[in-house]
């Protein structure tokens, strides 16, 4: 239970170190932003955003009702873009974690493991390493259909191992370590070991993995989104982006691009500083160079 | 007039939690013939104060006060360029034998024939038959000039550096824990090695290590540094016989030895001071089994003993 | 004796290629056979199409036979090189991505060359600068690079430079019925290539400025740097024969690893700029549901891939004398 206590002092604690630096702050802040927008979309001025309107609102600029204007279909492309950050920030965060968790799996098993297992492990990571990511999510997405969960699906098959060879090459390197014999010495168990010792090294890894697939699973909505992938049921920045490119009057009609965009790079941008950030503030010394 | 004179050094790094006194106030001189010897526990200052001599001291290390003077010109307010033409020609330096001292993509007679060209006005062949030269004589066969560093063993890139260091004819050479971390028999062999170069070259040599064998094995004369000062001075035979500090006896009896009585091994009680926030008076006064009470409150200046310099207030 | 090192080394990384390029054939086949659902249903999702007809196209395509039958038939038709046809175009689908392969080497040799250039030499300056102003604003400045996804970059170049300014094409390798040719011709070509060129080179110069950067840090932090300041070196020596030739080492490692993120670059930069090259063959393939089309774009991609990534290990192999000239004896 102490322990436990202990370990929310210091995550409490790394929270603050990372506000305190200019990245940290500025990619949490921008994370806030969206956030926002996307718990509190139906109380910021938005409707329905896949509700078509009528004949006269078609492509619309920016104006008093529609704030971002309308597309090709009179949609109101402010809502989109609202509840657009609902779909980014969760297919982000939902992608990472199965990533994060698989990728770990692995990488912890073999690292710890070692041998065989691990031999077996490491080259069905080498090989799907070398395989290109983007043309291996297009051809999973349509085979298996464009629908949310697939995309989950398929955007984590493709990055859990990157995040496997981090963490094992981080247990390998933890394994090396005096304290791990020292503790064997003593009997502790394989399980203890893990939990123990291992883990609480790993877990600040996991996390800064964690930011990295965020990006990457938003970079990765957005794309397959773009190429006529996405989920036709929501309506993603990138899908906006895809209805545009395919009307014919994306040249006429600049706030319907210009919006998507934007969101995308921002979000990006905010988690690769918030990335930054927290690998940063996790090297060993960090607190000590500040002078803190 | 001696080789080197340093003059009363202070090398402060200023940091955001303080300034850390590496070398607070140190002075001493070496001669042309002879090799001092600088031992001391790790963290004492002897790295920095070399690097210094180098003038390699880098933000947020500063050398605060103080002079060095080699061959007559204070080193500390020469020119950056008189400064890099002294280094490899006047000065030269042998690091700890790590593992990345020799760049891995350069063969080693290239490494060798640089410095050579870099300070002496020949050309590329006649540097690269030089380097050869250079190798031969640290014990290397000069057909391995065209190897690359993996291929050595440790001790051998020791030799290397050796012939980096010596390949200019420098007037002084200064070797960091050349051997520590070697197996004993590299060891001994580097030690001859150093030892037969002395005396071919008439080499003046500043030696740091703990080790104190070592020390007895190559130097004339040896200073004991502790938390950033030098306590004693003395020439190594007689500090062996008769240490007069407290520190440098300690040291002394903390090394075992094959012959001579059966003792108890004792080692020093404590731990070497931060040197943020050193103790006041005598810095070893915390460890010290003599301490009196003027020794919290007074730093001791260097006396003399016995032929020995020694700032310990037990004398007089 | 000098190459014994690098003749091992490139033995073991041929072999390796070719078991990688046998395992992405493997799993080619295994992704469009294991669709779920019938794929014949899927391709043909008319409903006037009837069940004889598909039962005909099912034989045509050997889609009625076992899984193992299949997997032979494919292997075998794979060594005559035989992709398939293209239900779009209705030709082998080997004949249309050849057609289309001229146009994407010409981006992407031309992209990556500038990049790695320009990304690399601003990373070392910035690594031996590390801490000034300099370093702060290029660090800053390649992070937003890096995070920009090519098709945004692309979209918005289009918008402003394209069609509000009129500066340069909306897209395409030339200008339709132009009738130029020779000199005239590639010029035309070359002015088509500037914006979808820019789009890739940015994240590429990003990474590239990134990665050189933190090497050259490292680099600078080894103590063969001191070894060489005590040898009385010039700065600008200890620079160009210590310190880039060792940080550059790890640069063109990564080449290897980024030339999959390059894939995406040029299908999304294809796609927005209707380049007529294999990445927007890809985008067209899955917009008109041609299954051999998509899975022969892939093959290529990612064999293409493994191929680059042997000749940048077999690079490395050679400058890296730890490697070229092996273990000692």
């Amino acid at each position: 239970m102490l322990g436990f206590i202990r370990e929310l002092e210091r995550v409490k604690g790394f929270f603050q170190l990372l506000l305190t630096n200019k990245m940290g702050l500025a990619g949490l802040s921008i994370f806030a932003l969206f956030a926002i927008a996307a718990l509190f979309a139906p109380f910021l001025h938005t409707v329905d955003p896949s509700k078509v309107g009528t004949v006269e609102n078609i492509l619309l600029s920016p104006c008093r009702q529609f704030w971002f204007g309308t597309d090709d279909l009179a949609r109101d492309i402010w809502s989109q873009v609202i509840y657009g950050s609902r779909i980014s920030l969760t297919i982000g965060f939902l992608t990472a974690a199965l990533t994060i968790f698989v990728g770990s799996l692995v990488g912890l098993i073999a690292g710890f493991r070692g041998g065989k297992i691990e031999e077996l492990l490491m080259r069905i990571v080498d090989f799907f390493m070398m395989l290109p990511e983007l043309p291996l999510m297009i051809v999973l997405s349509a085979v298996l259909g464009p629908s949310i969960w697939n995309i989950i699906f398929v955007v984590s098959i493709v990055s859990w191992p990157s995040t496997a060879r981090v963490i094992r090459s981080q247990v390998l390197s933890l394994k090396e370590r005096a304290f791990i014999e020292a503790s064997r010495c003593i009997g502790a168990s394989d399980s203890l070991l893990i939990f123990g010792e291992i883990m609480p090294n790993v877990v600040p890894l996991m996390f800064a993995q964690a930011v990295l697939m965020v990006t990457w699973a938003i970079y990765a909505e957005a794309v397959l989104a773009f190429l006529g992938l996405g989920d036709p049921l929501t309506i993603s920045w990138g899908m906006m982006l895809h209805f545009a490119f395919e009307s014919g009057v994306m040249s006429r009609a600049p706030w319907w691009v210009v919006p998507p965009v934007a969101s995308i790079v921002i979000l990006i941008l905010g988690f690769t500083f918030l990335g930054t950030a927290v690998s940063d503030v996790l090297k060993p010394g960090y607190r000590e160079t500040r002078g803190l | 007039m001696a080789l080197l004179e340093v003059e009363n050094l202070k090398i402060y790094y200023f940091t955001r939690a303080g300034a850390v006194k590496a070398v607070d106030d140190v002075s001493f001189t070496v001669d042309r013939d002879e090799t001092l010897g600088l031992i001391g526990e790790s963290g004492c200052g002897k790295t920095t104060m070399v690097f210094a001599l180098m003038r390699f001291v880098t933000p947020p290390g500063r050398i605060v006060e103080g002079k060095i003077i080699f061959d007559g010109n204070d080193i500390i307010i020469m020119g950056d360029k008189e400064m890099r033409l002294l280094r490899g020609k006047g000065i030269a330096m042998v690091f700890q034998s790590a593992q990345n001292a020799l760049n891995p993509v350069m063969t080693v007679g290239k490494q060798i024939a640089e410095v050579i060209l870099q300070h002496e006005g020949v050309t590329k062949e006649e540097a690269w038959e030089k380097a050869k030269k250079q190798l031969e004589s640290v014990g290397i066969s000069g057909e391995r000039a065209k190897s690359y560093p993996h291929e050595f063993s440790g001790g051998m890139k020791q030799r290397v550096m050796i012939a980096i260091a010596t390949a200019c004819n420098p007037r002084l050479l200064i070797l960091d824990e050349p051997v520590t971390g070697l197996d004993v028999i590299v060891q001994r062999q580097l030690l001859t090695l150093i030892n037969s170069l002395r005396a071919k070259l008439q080499l003046p040599i500043i030696f740091i290590t703990h080790d104190l064998s070592v020390i007895a094995e190559t130097c004339d004369k040896v200073a004991v540094m502790y938390a950033g000062k030098i306590v004693e001075q003395a020439s190594t035979v007689s500090l062996y016989k008769n240490p007069v500090h407290p520190y440098s006896q300690a040291l002394i009896r903390a090394y075992p030895s094959i012959k001579g009585k059966k003792r108890e091994l004792r080692s020093i009680p404590g731990a070497p001071p931060r040197l943020i926030n050193p103790p006041s008076g005598c810095r070893f006064h915390p460890r010290c089994l003599y301490v009196m009470n003027i020794c919290r409150e007074e730093e001791p200046t260097f006396r003399e003993k016995d032929g020995h310099l020694v700032a310990c207030h037990l004398i007089r | 004796m000098a190459l014994k090192g690098f003749a091992s080394f490139a033995i073991r990384k041929a072999i390796a290629t070719i078991i990688t390029i046998f395992a992405i054939v493997c799993v080619n086949f295994a992704i469009f056979r294991m669709v779920p659902g019938d794929p014949i249903r899927m391709m043909f999702r008319d409903p006037r199409v009837t069940a004889e007809q598909m039962q005909l196209v099912r034989e045509k395509f050997g889609l009625d036979k076992p899984l193992w039958g299949q997997f032979v038939s494919y292997l075998r038709e794979l060594f005559q090189g035989n992709l398939g046809i293209s239900f779009w175009q209705r030709r082998p689908v080997l004949e249309v991505i050849a057609d289309r392969i001229p146009q994407t080497l010409l981006l992407v040799v031309t992209a990556l060359v500038l990049a790695v250039i320009i990304g690399t030499i601003l990373g070392a300056i910035a690594g031996w600068k590390s801490g000034t102003k300099f370093d702060s604003f290029i660090l800053t400045i390649s992070l937003a690079m890096y995070s920009i996804p090519a098709f945004s970059l692309g979209i918005i170049l289009l918008l402003v430079f394209a069609f509000q300014l009129s500066i340069f094409p909306f897209g395409g390798i030339s200008t339709p019925a132009s009738g130029l040719t020779g000199f005239g011709y590639w010029k035309d070509v070359l002015w088509h290539m500037v914006l979808p060129a820019i789009a890739i080179i940015f994240w590429y110069i990003g990474e590239y400025v990134l990665l050189t950067r933190s090497s050259m840090m490292d680099v600078l932090d080894q103590d063969y740097i001191t070894t060489a300041r005590a040898k009385g070196l010039k700065e600008s020596a200890i620079l160009k024969d210590h310190a880039l030739r060792n940080a550059l080492l790890p640069v063109v490692t990564i080449t290897g690893v980024n030339l999959a993120f390059a894939v995406a670059g040029i299908i999304e930069v294809e796609t927005v700029f209707s380049w007529p090259g294999v990445g927007r063959l890809m985008y067209d393939a899955v917009m008109k549901r041609d299954y051999p089309l998509l899975q022969g774009t892939f093959l290529v991609f990612a064999v293409a891939v493994v191929l680059a990534n042997l000749v940048v290990d077999l690079i490395y192999g050679y400058i890296d004398p730890r490697i070229k000239v092996g273990k000692p004896q």
